[in-house]
């Protein structure tokens, strides 16, 4: 259970989550009810921040008691007409899976301002929760063709499109990502993960490309450094491979990698490590290294 | 016939528990069984679960890495990679995707009796009346439900 602790303190753990976009639902419940609710008119200028990143927070754990406080509250302050309260009306009929009432007033806010993309994105994750992924999809590429820098929604469909087992479609999006932000080592990662999982050798000189970018910016990824490895193996194991000892070095590079990682975190039990790397060597040495 | 299976509580608790943690995402993980019990048939006890991903899922490599890893423990204890278990995020959706199913095949050919164990988000709550488990066992070649 959470100590009881001061208002400010409170207040900047709700901001801190608010600006990193965590979702951290029984937390903020839990504040709400233990510190929150009694103090509500000490809270300055972030009251009604606040109200909203609890009443979604209610939302997300099924408290319509703790909705109907906060949504009260909002809806006193800024009338029903307000489009930020008519996303929480249009989200409260989502916590009752009254779907059709919830895409009305979603609607309603789009007719007033077309270009409201939180609307917009409630639309798309009601398709998901009704489990029609490809409206979802549909959706959300039309949104991307307006939104295009919205990264959160790039992620989103890469996963929608590896559900789908849409790969192409998924690197697509990955590739957008990294476009955004090309030092984050784990779009590299990804990327390499889902062009490795499409298969074929150019699909895995691509993965190993990618594996070893994530390397290089973080040689602490052991995904990237698996991946290196499993990549590098089977394009070393190829028949028709040609540049069968450059694979094979950065094999045992890898594996090199990884042991240390290992020792380093203190697991030096060397057995339960070494039968993954081995049996990948082995199918090396086979293959005439 | 159709082997009798018995999960025990270490698995299943590890099962709900993952899933449990990771309410918002879709979860898959590993069942272990004994060898000895695999190669009596009869009563199957599930002795032990490994929870997977609960993100990137759908992807190969990590998988692969994680099924290398988990045989060679396992084989230590005398214990067989006998199946695995899955959640969707959807809190309505139970169906078996393609990926879950592609690696219940697999499994399966090496060990016949395979278990695909896919937990129904519905009947998960605090007071729970069944187990929540939708079980679908490798026999004969085909899935069958349990």
């Amino acid at each position: 259970m959470l100590q009881r602790m001061s208002l400010t303190e409170v207040k900047d753990i709700l901001k801190t989550w608010r600006e990193d976009n965590s979702r951290k639902s029984d937390e903020i419940i839990e504040h709400w009810e233990d510190t929150i609710r009694e103090e509500i008119d000490d809270l300055g200028e972030e009251k009604w921040m606040i109200l909203e990143q609890v009443c979604v927070a209610g939302f997300d754990t099924y408290r319509p008691d703790v909705v109907e406080d906060t949504l009260y509250l909002l809806i006193q302050q800024f009338t029903p007409s307000s489009l930020r309260v008519k996303r929480l009306i249009a989200m409260r009929y989502e916590m009752r899976e009254e779907w059709g009432e919830a895409l009305e007033v979603l609607d309603q806010i789009l007719e007033e301002d077309e270009a409201n993309s939180s609307a917009r994105k409630r639309k798309i994750a009601i398709y998901k929760a009704q489990g029609d992924t490809s409206k979802a999809a549909s959706e959300l590429t039309k949104y991307l063709r307006v939104f295009q820098s919205d990264q959160e929604a790039w992620q989103e469909l890469c996963d929608i499109y590896i559900q789908e087992q849409e790969y192409n479609k998924a690197c697509f999006c990955c590739e957008e990502l990294l476009l955004h932000n090309p030092h984050n080592h784990l779009y590299h990662q990804r990327l390499g993960e889902i062009r490795y999982t499409m298969g074929g050798t150019d699909n895995l000189e691509n993965a190993k490309q990618y594996f070893s970018q994530a390397v290089k910016m973080a040689p602490s990824n052991m995904r990237a450094l698996y991946g290196l490895l499993l990549t590098c193996t089977q394009l070393a194991t190829n028949p028709k491979c040609h540049k069968k000892k450059d694979y094979a070095k950065i094999v045992f590079w890898a594996s090199k990698q990884i042991s240390a990682r290992y020792n380093h975190a203190g697991l030096t039990d060397k057995q339960s490590k070494l039968p993954v790397i081995e049996g990948l060597m082995s199918q090396l040495d086979v293959s005439g290294k | 016939m159709g082997d009798e299976i018995e999960i025990s509580t270490r698995a299943y608790c590890k099962m709900i528990m993952h899933s449990a943690k990771y309410p918002s995402s879709s979860v898959n993980g590993l069942l272990l069984a004994r060898t000895d019990d695999l190669k009596k048939g009869g009563k199957i006890c599930y002795v032990d679960s490994i929870p997977l991903f609960h993100m990137n899922m759908g992807l190969t490599p990590m998988l692969e890495v994680a099924l290398t890893q988990v045989e060679a423990e396992a084989e230590g204890s005398r214990l067989a990679l006998a199946g695995i278990y899955h959640a969707h995020d959807n809190i309505r959706d139970n169906h078996i995707d393609t990926f879950s199913q592609k690696i219940a095949d697999k499994l399966a050919e090496n060990q016949p009796s395979s278990i695909l164990v896919t937990i129904d988000s519905k009947r998960l709550s605090q007071d729970m009346e069944s187990s929540g488990l939708i079980v679908h066992q490798h026999m004969d070649g085909k899935w069958k439900l349990k």
